[in-house]
């Protein structure tokens, strides 16, 4: 079975983004630096630094960087990461391929301020469960429609605040919001808000639980047990 | 009047090398107007910011009777977005696009009375964005709609009138930007205008050897042995050759047709790319605000969301370049000045400005790559724009650092300001080439990294850029100089408060802290008393500008400022500036 694969599992992630951020300011810095040390050196006219044509040089060279980004990022663009498992779907002869039965759907309704979250083919009743459990290694289309106002759907690398970002898309009223992910490890996801709606807005969290593969689909704990759950938010406040 | 004399320290060391065309007292009164009500909102609007500084202090993420102190701070947020965009960065744009309108353009601007009201209606949408957050508005300073109608229990938060007075101040501000926009073409559409061509780039030559340039044009104009000499006349332009000259589009034309097609003043050009791109970002704003007044009786089913997102992100993209274009006209002009060149038309100041114009208004889309319901295209050619934007702003940057290289800078306030600026414009810049990318925009829209990047790219860009410009105007506006020593208490504690407060920002944000939470979570709360350091110390800052503005405009001007100031404008060959044409 085909896999999302996003920046991150191109090596562009969210850490290795703030790393090269931090290089390239460090050296835009040294640059400025240098540039402000020159000035007590003697003077060089302007027409013996225009004979350089530094800019012209410099245009050519930043060009190829924005052509060389713009390339190397096509593949994590949206529809072409989505591409991997999607394709399958645009034949309608293939409705029920192998690909369409591997492919988990999670349906999510958004309001102020809860997440309610069911699998398709779960035993769980639609839009009862504020948590939901998926499948390591295989794709989850997760559709999301609010009742009210704009959410963000956000998942994070982890069960706890402090976690970077996994993915994230907008939750607009009125519409199927779409988003393709595999994940690649087992474990606890913490789910957060990520569109500003309303004052409970910081509290508007769940957890979606990625069981390893061979794990069957077991019904997610209803009583939390020893599950690093975020306390206080999985069911939503003010529902 | 001694004891001024005593008491006041020089600034600058040099008089500012501005033109010498002396601008109506009348528009030098408005231009006052405008920095005393930008500052009065900064410091209202900053201390808005202290406030939610000090909430996320103190706020654990638990405690549910805090409830009401969330409703506050999301007011607090609401109200400090708009009016630091509104009423202080946009009101530089104003001031100086005013200014530079009548100063560069050597006439009075077209529509003075216009230009009043614009000032007016300015403050009145400030006071109802105050008066709707007292109502404790708190939709954003962005207003996502229809947020702005179900705000969840509205007991506790805001009701429909709040919302109402909200959209009515989004309206003034439509038309003051609207206004502005139009007395730019009206002034600069019509008429003379003075223009020069790119061969005079050859005038400032001389090499070590003191060699005689070969041009007969060059040779018949040009005094070697005297200050140089800035060859302008004033033409009144077809509009085919207005509109090439004012977009800077004759700057890529072959070398012997630029030499002979006009180029107007830089700064010219700057101040009409940012109102034609702010004209054609503003019925992005009156569409999403049409769609909020029809959507206050039914507002979960009656209007098309995503498109209202849209139009609000097609205006509010020219929004963040409306602040900053002008000034970039004027650093043009003004770095190689006090690096002691005089480059009137050099090209590549001119080349960037047809990529700014387009580019500005075609990347609106990245604010909305998270929408997935968009259609690709949009947010492929929203990416496309936005790693092209980072082409002419490279080439800016290069360009003003290649007139400062080995250029005997004179290190005064206005240049420090500007550098600084600079630095702060490009570090956000860096970032903006991530989050343009779309698919790297997953792990960053939405983070603390957004507050990050429009700080560094708003508050220490155009906002430094500006005051670089109030302190080489001022003398040009009053006959007075600002005070150097609280000057450079100014500039030392923004710089070290902004960037502080910026960098630390987009660094917790890459950690995966979320904005918009009145609650920050745990994991976080090492960086908050960090950020209420730095911004205790960009406010103290402020008060010093303030300060300073304020005795600077009481006290009378000395007999050193006043002969300056004559001398500047009775006795233009002084700085070698001569009229007509060679």
């Amino acid at each position: 079975m085909n896999s999302v694969n996003l920046a991150a599992e191109y090596g562009w992630g969210p850490n290795h983004l703030l790393y090269l951020l931090i290089i390239v300011i460090i050296v835009g810095a040294a640059g400025f630096l240098i540039v402000m040390l020159t000035s007590r050196m003697k003077k060089q006219t302007f027409t013996s630094k225009k004979k350089y044509h530094f800019e012209r040089y410099w245009a050519i060279f930043v060009a190829a960087v924005l052509i060389y980004l713009w390339v190397s990022s096509y593949p994590w663009m949206p529809p072409v990461a989505f591409s991997s498992v999607t394709s399958g779907q645009q034949n309608q002869q293939q409705e029920h391929s192998p690909q369409q039965q591997q492919m988990q759907v999670v349906n999510i309704t958004a309001g102020q301020w809860f997440w309610l979250m069911n699998k398709y083919g779960s035993h769980t009743p639609f839009g009862q469960s504020p948590h939901v459990t998926v499948n390591v290694g295989q794709p989850v289309k997760f559709i999301a429609r609010s009742i009210d106002v704009n959410h963000g759907f956000g998942i994070f690398a982890g069960p706890t605040d402090g976690s970077p970002i996994l993915l994230q898309m907008q939750v607009i009223p009125g519409m199927d919001n779409v988003f393709y992910y595999t994940f690649k490890h087992p474990g606890i996801y913490l789910v957060r808000c990520l569109e500003y709606c309303g004052y409970a807005h910081p509290y508007m969290t769940s957890i979606i639980q990625v069981l390893p593969s061979g794990a069957g689909n077991p019904a997610f704990p209803s009583t939390g047990g020893s599950s690093p759950v975020v306390a206080g938010g999985g069911a939503g406040v003010g529902v | 009047m001694q004891k001024a004399e005593k008491e006041q320290s020089s600034y600058p060391k040099i008089p500012p090398p501005l033109p010498e065309y002396d601008i109506s007292p009348e528009l030098k009164k408005l231009v006052i107007m405008f920095m005393g009500a930008m500052l009065i909102n900064f410091l209202i609007a900053g201390s808005l910011a202290i406030g939610m500084r000090i909430i996320q202090t103190d706020v654990p993420i638990y405690k549910v009777d805090l409830i009401p102190q969330n409703v506050l701070w999301y007011a607090l947020l609401t109200a400090h977005g708009q009016v630091m965009f509104f009423g202080v960065i946009s009101a530089n744009t104003l001031w100086f696009g005013y200014y530079a309108l009548s100063k560069w353009g050597r006439k009075p601007i077209s529509g003075m009375k216009w230009a009043k009201a614009s000032f007016w209606i300015m403050e009145a949408a400030v006071i109802l964005i105050f008066i709707a957050a007292l109502s404790g508005f708190g939709a954003g300073w962005y207003n996502l709609m229809p947020l702005t109608f179900l705000p969840g229990t509205p007991q506790m938060s805001w009701g429909m009138m709040a919302a109402v007075l909200f959209l009515v101040a989004d309206l003034l501000v439509g038309i003051f930007l609207t206004i502005f926009c139009l007395v730019v073409f009206a002034t600069l559409l019509r008429g003379k205008l003075p223009t020069g061509t790119q061969i005079f780039e050859y005038m400032h030559e001389r090499d070590e050897k003191d060699r005689k340039h070969e041009d007969p044009l060059v040779i018949e104009n040009q005094d070697a042995t005297k200050v140089e000499k800035e060859f302008v006349h004033e033409e009144n332009l077809s509009p085919s050759v207005r509109w090439i000259s004012l977009l800077g589009i004759n700057s890529w034309f072959p070398k012997k047709l630029r030499d002979i097609h006009p180029a107007v003043p830089i700064v010219l050009v700057s101040v009409f790319v940012t109102a034609l791109v702010q004209i054609v970002g503003n019925p992005g704003l009156f569409f999403q605000l049409a769609q909020g007044f029809l959507s206050l009786q039914n507002p979960i089913n009656s209007a098309n969301w995503l498109l209202t997102k849209n139009a609000w992100w097609f205006f509010a993209h020219p929004i963040v370049y409306f602040p900053l274009l002008v000034f970039l006209g004027a650093i043009y002009f003004i770095a190689p000045r006090y690096g002691k060149e005089r480059i009137t038309f050099w090209k590549w100041n001119y080349r960037t400005w047809p990529f700014y114009a387009a580019f500005s208004v075609l990347v609106f889309s990245h604010h909305v790559f998270m929408d997935m319901p968009n259609p690709a295209w949009l947010q492929i050619v929203s990416q496309t724009a936005s790693l092209g934007i980072v082409w002419p702003s490279s080439i800016t940057i290069i360009t003003i650092l290649l007139f400062a290289w080995r250029s005997k800078v004179s290190w005064n306030i206005t240049s420090r300001f500007y550098f600084a600026g600079l630095a702060g414009w490009m570090f956000g810049g860096f970032q903006g080439t991530e989050t343009g990318m779309w698919g790297a925009d997953i792990y960053l829209h939405n983070t603390m990294s957004m507050p990050g990047h429009i700080h560094l790219i708003l508050l220490l860009g155009p906002l430094l850029f500006a005051f670089a410009i109030m302190y080489a105007i001022i003398p040009d506006l009053t006959k007075k100089k600002m005070n150097k020593t609280l000057g450079e208490i100014h500039f030392w504690l923004t710089l070290f408060g902004g960037f502080g407060f910026a960098l630390l920002f987009v660094f917790i944000g890459g950690q995966g802290a979320i904005r918009r939470e009145a609650s920050m979570p745990g994991a976080f709360d090492w960086a908050m008393p960090w950020l209420l350091f730095f911004a205790l110390n960009i406010g103290l800052a402020q008060f010093v500008l303030v300060y300073n503005f304020v005795k600077t405009l009481k006290r009378k001007p000395t007999r050193q400022e006043i002969s300056e100031y004559d001398k500047l404008h009775e006795n233009p060959k002084a700085l070698g500036i001569t009229e007509g044409a060679p």
